[in-house]
């Protein structure tokens, strides 16, 4: 109730007595002279018809050049007339992703396989070759992963095939024998027996997230942003399970909590542009499919950056002074993040773009024979 | 009440925040209420952060403070097919075990529709759970292995120090059985066995041979333990006796506590560089409205920690990487706000009309892109909720619930304090607030 009276107190407030408040008067004839100032000394950037007519607020008024970070021309960079490179782009990535998934695939951790996992702590420097004989003598027969990390030597990270009780006591007894200080630091154990079911849920969950995700896009929004934010989002998954399938590096359960975030903050990032898109539509609507999508990409571009920079920072600092427990997440948090806002760009509206176009040609030439009744213009 | 007097001081101190914020309000001395608000901030942020930390108040899951994750699942045999009822008496019998051995604060659930039971027991190696959890079948053999009693023939197992302090176990057996002892007793003692031990098999682990030392024992005790508390846990083994399920292990997760501990410290370290990391980008980036989005920040990160902690919520690794990733977004909705109002200054407008129209067309988009990560929350919250991996639940719980606070401090606590920063008139260039040049910004207040 208070709310809009209050900030009408504030405006009465400012223009009775200036003395709190800001002083007008000075600053609004100052600063436009200011700007004005500017614009006339850079002959380099006149507002010339054809080159302002895709810059936001130069509608209003001629703004000189920006650069955002120094680098780029605020406003003027062709997204959309670049997207065959981009196109060409993702489908090397993506090709690239499905190639080494269904060659390679994931080296799927024991979350997903069954298996043993382990910590050792020796006490004093161990090689991995004497580690590994160890274990083989113990007659542990299959698959031994080793790992000695140079930094810790005397720690190591062994995976083995799925051990019960007894066979995994031996094994540690042996090792317990040969290492007087060993000790294990974590250890885990999972029966392949129940594994499968993991691998179902976590395809399960990230199908339900992307509905999840569909059906409100769709409702907020229309279905064709809906479907090509969806799309970015594959790409976006996609591409990270991609990287894991060509590093092998182990994909366990955090992993799929990795690649439910990526899809959520790609989404976030994808639903930002669009409600930019949105907005033009309406308000813009007859600047031509195009340079409005170019727009509306131009207009968001500094959020876009900032806050995949900054999110970057924070999953970068976990990746390098977390700890090796979640250096796997923080990894594909980053891929994620740099897919994600690489896709809402490239991918994302230019699908957008290029759906709405097809729809309304097919609509216009419908129109044109005269097929359908008098047809509405298409709306957002 | 028995209230602690800090948080009585901490009230006071609020409240009394709160009478002068009113009377700086009304007298409009807005640069004395920003005073207030950032003292305030400061000053919460001291107080829950080292009189009374937040992060001390969580539990901690297994993966920091060390302990072990057993998962069993039930088998279903033709004497125990599996039911929701004999699962949940194992569980209670697990459950009874471990409270005798005085584990603290163990979680033991079933997961009825995969017939499991999860078993986390904090600061318990893997060969302690293991054995808590073992399906106790107990029997007392000769030496050619004549069963003489099994553990549906023993009342009740007990404890106890004799004289000298040595520990042993006393065995109340049921009537019948003290007659088959008895027997049994007479009958090795006197040779006409290979040996003159008793063999006690827990399942078929051989626990105890103790030596018969008389005949006739009617009332059994075994001997010869190093303590009491060994005698304490076989007797705890024997009380609760079988399982009605079979068992069978199919997760074994232990993290041992110095494991636990180097990745608290990592993590803080970790935490550290990454809040600092996306403060000192917005500082540079946004110079005056950055120093607002910091503060915003701060307020983020003790609301978030406050409702972890009000919703009982267990810190885990990947929840802290949740939490860190958290702080990298929550200024998404600050820059969103931040970028309409530059947007609009560009336009023409003044830094006070830029401000409300920048905050209300960006509250519409803060709503859709935070809305659509919730809904990919709620998936993941899901996924570990039905498949029973807690540290993805947790790490779905600290995803949404800073992303609900993220939307709050950005829209009330910077909107706030960005219009009193403007009312207090000590900034006045929009250039000071954004940190770009003022030509490109074009209107000034």
């Amino acid at each position: 109730m208070g709310r809009g009276k209050k900030k009408r107190q504030f405006k009465q407030d400012v223009s009775k007595r200036g003395g709190t408040g800001v002083k007008p008067r000075e600053n609004a004839r100052e600063l436009p002279e200011k700007a004005r100032a500017a614009q006339t000394s850079r002959p380099a950037a006149p507002p010339r018809e054809d080159s302002t007519a895709d810059i936001p607020w130069t509608a209003e008024r001629p703004q000189p050049v920006r650069r955002a970070f120094g680098i780029f021309k605020v406003g003027r960079i062709d997204f959309i007339g670049k997207r065959k490179w981009f196109l060409l782009i993702s489908a090397t990535l993506i090709l690239v992703s499905i190639l080494s998934l269904a060659v390679r695939g994931l080296n799927w951790g024991i979350d997903f396989t069954g298996g043993n996992d382990y910590v050792f702590s020796f006490g004093e420097a161990v090689a991995e070759a004497d580690l590994r004989s160890a274990i083989t003598d113990a007659g542990i027969a299959g698959e031994v992963v080793v790992r000695v990390d140079r930094a810790q030597a005397d720690q190591a990270v062994v995976r083995t095939p799925y051990l019960d009780t007894a066979r995994e006591q031996a094994m540690l007894d042996l090792l317990k024998a040969r290492w007087p200080e060993f000790k294990v630091l974590a250890g885990d154990r999972v029966s392949p027996t129940i594994t499968t079911k993991l691998l179902l849920f976590s395809l399960w969950a990230t199908l339900l997230a992307c509905v999840g995700i569909l059906v409100y896009v769709a409702v907020r929004f229309e279905y064709r942003f809906a479907a090509a934010g969806v799309m970015a989002l594959v790409h976006d998954a996609l591409i990270t399970a991609g990287v894991f399938s060509l590093f092998q590096l182990d994909v366990n359960a955090p992993f799929v909590a990795a690649i439910l975030t990526v899809i959520g903050f790609s989404i976030n990032d994808t639903v930002v542009v669009f409600d930019r898109v949105r907005d033009n539509l309406k308000r813009r609507g007859k600047e031509g499919l195009e340079a409005l999508a170019n727009r509306s990409i131009n207009e968001t571009f500094v959020r876009s950056v900032n806050t995949n920079v900054t999110a970057f920072l924070a999953v970068a600092a976990v990746y390098f002074f977390g700890g090796p427990t979640t250096k796997d997440l923080a990894l594909a948090l980053m891929i994620g993040i740099l897919v994600g806002s690489y896709s809402t760009i490239c991918v994302a509206t230019p699908v957008w773009l290029w759906w709405r176009k097809r729809d309304e040609e097919r609509r216009a030439a419908e129109t044109a024979r005269g097929l359908a009744p008098k047809s509405r213009p298409a709306r957002g | 009440m028995g209230l602690d007097p800090v948080y009585l001081e901490a009230i006071a101190f609020l409240l009394g925040a709160v009478i002068l914020g009113i009377v700086f309000r009304v007298r409009r001395l807005y640069v004395f209420e920003l005073i207030l608000v950032m003292s305030v901030v400061v000053a919460s942020a001291w107080f829950l952060t080292v009189k009374m930390p937040l992060l001390a108040m969580m539990p901690q899951g297994l993966d920091l403070r060390g302990g072990t994750r057993l998962v069993l699942q039930a088998v279903p045999t033709p004497e125990a097919p599996v039911d929701t009822e004999r699962l949940e008496n194992s569980a209670g019998i697990i459950r009874e075990r471990v409270d005798r051995l005085g584990v603290s604060e163990p979680d033991i659930r079933t997961v009825p529709a995969e017939n499991r039971i999860v078993v986390e027991l904090p600061a318990v190696t893997r060969d302690e759970a293991l054995d808590i959890c073992k399906i106790a079948y107990l029997k007392f053999t000769d030496a050619e292995g004549n069963v003489i009693i099994t553990g549906n023939d023993l009342k009740k197992a007990t404890e106890q120090l004799d004289r000298a302090g040595r520990a042993f176990i006393h065995l109340e057996l049921a009537d019948d059985a003290k007659r088959r002892f008895a027997e049994a007793t007479t009958r090795i003692y006197s040779g006409q066995s290979a040996s003159r031990q008793i063999y006690i098999y827990l399942d078929q682990d051989l626990v105890s041979a103790p030596v018969v030392q008389a005949p006739n024992i009617e009332d059994p005790i075994i001997e010869g333990y190093e303590s009491l508390k060994e005698a304490h846990r076989l007797a705890t083994i024997l009380n609760v006796g079988a399982l009605p399920l079979q068992l069978e292990v199919i997760e074994v997760r232990e993290v041992s506590a110095s494991l636990g501990a180097e990745s608290i410290r990592l993590s803080e370290i970790a935490a550290a560089v990454g809040i600092a990391a996306v403060m000192a980008f917005m500082l540079l980036f946004y110079r005056g409205a950055g120093v607002i989005a910091d503060f915003a920040l701060v307020v983020y990160g003790l609301l978030t920690l406050a409702s972890l902690v009000a919703i009982r919520a267990t810190l885990t690794l990947p929840g802290i990487a949740g939490l860190v990733l958290g702080v990298g977004m929550a200024v998404d909705a600050n820059v969103l706000i931040y970028e309409r109002i530059k947007d609009h200054l560009r336009a023409g407008r003044t830094l006070r009309a830029a401000m409300d129209s920048g905050f209300r067309a960006a509250l519409n988009t803060i709503w859709d892109s935070n809305l659509t990560t919730l809904v990919a929350a709620a998936a993941l919250w899901y996924f570990g909720w039905r498949f029973g991996v807690k540290p993805v639940q947790g790490f779905a719980v600290t995803l949404s619930v800073g992303i609900v606070i993220s939307m709050l401090t950005a829209v009330v606590f910077s909107q706030y304090v960005l219009r009193l920063v403007i009312n207090s008139g000590l900034v006045r260039k929009a250039s000071v607030l954004f940190g770009e040049k003022e030509a490109s910004l074009g209107g000034a207040r």
